[in-house]
């Protein structure tokens, strides 16, 4: 019952959030410089063509009239219609989601594989060669930029090797897979890194803790101890410490997506930006907001289950 | 191509225009098509918008063209136009009635007849159209007298009405949608051309496949084309080489040479009916001095702007007409670069001491930056002070078009083989609706001269107009000419037929893949 409180508290809380959030969306978006019409109609639009178009996009009203409006849908479970190809914004959402499920996804699974033997190793002996190594990674990780790591990825593995494809994302669930590895891969070298560094940090500091301590005296082996305690306790730091990377991916991964032409919501955003196609924006801003929130939300429920200190 | 026979000028429409069949090198009769083979895939940075030819900008026009066809098209050289669903077009004695007879042996994807209904439908939905209804201000009335004939009146003479024709917004459609609504019609459009819509899917690809029914025996060669957006310059290269494409629109000229160094791809530069330019805002006190424009003009070196940017690819600008576009004058006498000319014009000016200007230039362009800096550096040298400023693009052409400038990059490419609708754009302050292609400029010799042109259908006298108005402009120094681009392609070796018209037109039926 208690976590159940809890969830509702957590998800009541969202609401204002997301109020907050389309106001400053919208004010910020109408603050852009710039014309939608001039975007559709091109160099050759009059002035009066414009202002008809204006009208027809119902951006000539007060914006206040505008925000309304736009709320208004949004309580009917409407994103509104993109100025641009004239279909439902939570239409162009869902069609993007799955590219970005799966590229967020890929970039998780890769950055735990790597993250976890690289840190256990790591903290398996501190100062050790092995450590001493493995602490490289994060810096040599976090020095490399995305896009760069993205191209070197294709050159070798895409172009050279031709393991996998260059860019896009495929049209079957297999080619998904295979379309998505070398993104998720640039994603993760990203991430890795600061899931190495934190879970190495608290495997170290749990490692001195009293009750490991006395889980070796019993005689119980090395690998059980890590396992079954230093890793389980290290785990919930890193826990956080993912969820907040995570909510960071969800509205970060454009670069990526423009590297390797995945079809995602980033590049929907990016592309809705330099059209002036406010529904647009204004509809992925909110989603990548429930997005965040809801990561987060998930993260702090994981934490409250792996750590039973942790009160609701 | 096997519509090959030209019309000659577009100004030649004061004559029968004989269709290439009574010549004998159009095909006949529908034939059935060979076995299409090859999945093409092109890719791009611009990401399709519409089917809807009203509302279409080279993002979406040159996939619509695969779909729909118009009555004429433009010839490869991009300066006239030739008979396509049309088989001719006749002109009456009062210059004014039209009358065009059609093919009969042209049917849409979904094998219904194409007939005058269809025509008649088509071109009275354009003419109405917010977006390019306006290149058929001419046309007073379409009538389809009988199924393979339609007739149009012009309220006035009007040279260029068969390269309007030309146009993609002038494409056939059927008539009424074939029965659907607008919405739907266009979410899944059903044309004449060689290609049928396949998919759609929006920030990814469009996909079309072979129209067996297409009236063009044995076309198209391909089994299909997708056109897919992919916003990196990098990963179209590497799609490129890795096979994943086959054809990469519009790399970087920078790319160029590297392209044609690799094996297994090659680059390509068409020729193209568009210009670039750096506009002055002519109500800025000192820009309305005709001798402060041209003591600009003459202070740019173009040739180092081309070398920056297009790697050499490219030609310096002599008048605002391209080289590849009708009635263009090579002898038109464009300011080039001479610094001892802009001197001595800058000597003729009363703003000449202390003078400070500013060049809006587009955030993240390379080729704003190139000319920004290099005619800072020989204003310089003037004693002219040219300030930079930055802005995102989108906000750039707004300042532009508010005219909140004083000097810009603009460009033009030609959406039609006549001359007429840039000449009224960028020359014609009410006419054209943009105050000159947002200049402000206003010279009535100019205005009166491109007006005789597009009202008359005698070649010679239309070409004496238009390089007259072409003259005044040059000396004028109204815009400083700059360079004109090519259009560079890449594509696989593997892939031959593949070619644009300066207008922009692609003929992919005309493409096979080995």
């Amino acid at each position: 019952m208690n976590f159940l409180s809890y969830a509702g508290k957590r998800l009541l809380q969202v609401i204002p959030a997301l109020f907050g959030i389309s106001v400053f969306v919208f004010t910020l978006v109408h603050l852009i410089p710039g014309d939608p019409a001039d975007v559709l109609l091109g160099q050759t639009a009059t002035p009066a063509r414009t202002k008809l178009l204006h009208h027809q996009l119902g951006i000539d009203r007060p914006i206040i009239v505008q925000y309304f409006s736009f709320l208004n849908h949004l309580f009917h479970g409407s994103l509104g219609t993109s100025f641009y190809d004239r279909t439902s914004v939570s239409g162009l959402i869902a069609g993007r989601l799955q590219a970005s499920s799966f590229l967020l996804i890929g970039g998780i699974v890769l950055s735990l594989l790597i993250s976890f033997p690289l840190a256990v190793l790591a903290a398996s002996k501190e100062g050790a060669a092995r450590d001493q190594i493995v602490r490289m990674v994060p810096i040599i990780g976090l020095g490399m930029p995305q896009v760069w790591i993205g191209i070197e990825l294709i050159l070798l593995l895409g172009l050279k090797v031709h393991l996998f494809p260059v860019s896009g994302f495929g049209y079957t669930f297999a080619e998904h897979v295979r379309s998505i590895f070398l993104p998720s891969l640039s994603i993760a070298i990203g991430l890795s890194p600061i899931l190495i560094r934190s879970l190495r940090a608290s495997m170290l500091e749990i490692w001195e803790a009293d009750f490991v301590l006395t889980a070796r005296s019993k005689g119980l082996s090395r690998i059980r101890v890590t396992v079954s305690h230093v890793l389980r306790n290290a785990i919930i730091a890193s826990v956080t410490v993912l969820g907040v990377n995570i909510a960071y991916l969800i509205g970060s991964t454009v670069i990526v997506e423009r590297v390797f032409a995945i079809p995602g919501t980033g590049s929907l955003m990016i592309d809705a930006i330099g059209r002036r196609d406010y529904p647009i924006v204004q509809g992925v801003t909110i989603f990548f907001a429930l997005a965040v929130v809801t990561v987060n939300l998930i993260t702090d429920l994981i934490h409250a289950a792996l750590d039973p200190r942790v009160s609701l | 191509m096997q519509l090959k026979k030209k019309l000659g000028s577009a100004a030649l429409v004061a004559v029968t225009v004989v269709g290439a069949l009574v010549a004998g090198v159009l095909p006949a009769a529908h034939a059935d098509n060979a076995s299409p083979k090859g999945d093409l895939v092109l890719v791009r940075n611009q990401d399709f918008a519409t089917f809807d030819p009203d509302l279409a900008q080279n993002d979406s026009i040159f996939i619509q063209e695969q779909i729909f066809e118009p009555l004429f098209m433009i010839t490869p050289d991009g300066k006239n136009v030739t008979p396509w669903l049309a088989k001719s077009g006749t002109v009456g004695k009062d210059k004014l009635t039209w009358t065009f007879k059609l093919r009969t042996d042209v049917k849409f994807s979904n094998g219904a007849q194409m007939t005058s209904a269809d025509v008649k439908f088509s071109l009275d939905r354009a003419t109405k159209g917010d977006g390019w209804g306006f290149l058929n201000t001419a046309i007073e009335s379409v009538s389809a007298p009988s199924a393979d004939t339609v007739v149009i009146k012009t309220n006035a003479p009007w040279a260029p009405l068969l390269s309007d024709l030309a146009s993609f917004s002038n494409a056939i459609l059927p008539a009424n949608y074939g029965g659907k609504s607008a919405d739907a019609f266009l979410k899944s459009p059903v044309g004449t051309g060689p290609f049928i819509f396949d998919h759609w899917t929006p920030g990814t690809e469009v996909k079309m496949v072979a129209n067996k029914n297409y009236w063009q025996p044995g076309k198209p060669y391909l089994n299909s084309v997708t056109w897919k957006y992919v916003v990196d310059d990098n990963t179209r290269d590497l799609m490129l080489k890795s096979g994943q494409a086959d054809i990469n629109e519009f790399p970087p000229a920078t790319s160029f040479a590297a392209i044609n160094n690799t094996s297994g791809i090659k680059a390509t530069a068409f020729p193209a009916a568009a210009s670039e330019y750096i506009a002055f805002n002519h109500k800025v006190p000192a820009l309305s001095d005709v001798h402060i424009r041209r003591a600009i003009s003459f202070a740019l070196d173009r040739a180092a702007i081309i070398k920056v940017v297009l790697a050499g690819v490219g030609t310096v600008s002599n008048s605002i007409l391209a080289p590849n576009v009708g009635f263009y004058d090579a002898t038109t006498p464009g300011i080039q670069y001479d610094m001892k000319a802009a001197a001595a014009e800058l000597a003729k000016s009363k703003y000449k001491k202390n003078l400070t200007l500013e060049y809006l230039a587009s955030a993240g362009s390379v080729q704003d930056q190139a000319m920004s800096s290099i005619l800072q550096a020989s204003l310089k040298t003037l004693g002219i002070t040219l300030n930079i400023k930055t802005q995102e693009p989108k906000v750039k052409r707004q300042t532009q078009k508010s005219m909140n400038y004083q000097l810009t990059s603009t460009a033009w490419t030609m959406d039609i083989s006549d001359p007429d609708e840039l000449m009224t754009f960028a020359l014609n302050p009410v006419e054209g609706g943009t105050s000159s292609f947002y200049t402000n400029y206003v010279n009535k010799s100019v205005i009166n001269a491109v007006k005789r042109a597009q009202t008359t259908t005698d070649v010679a006298v239309r070409q004496k107009n238009y390089s007259l108005a072409q003259k005044l402009v040059a000396q004028d120094a109204m815009m400083m000419f700059v360079y004109n681009a090519p259009y560079i392609y890449a594509n696989r070796t593997n892939i031959t037929g593949f070619y644009v018209t300066p207008t922009l037109q692609y003929h992919m039926e005309d493409v096979k893949k080995a």
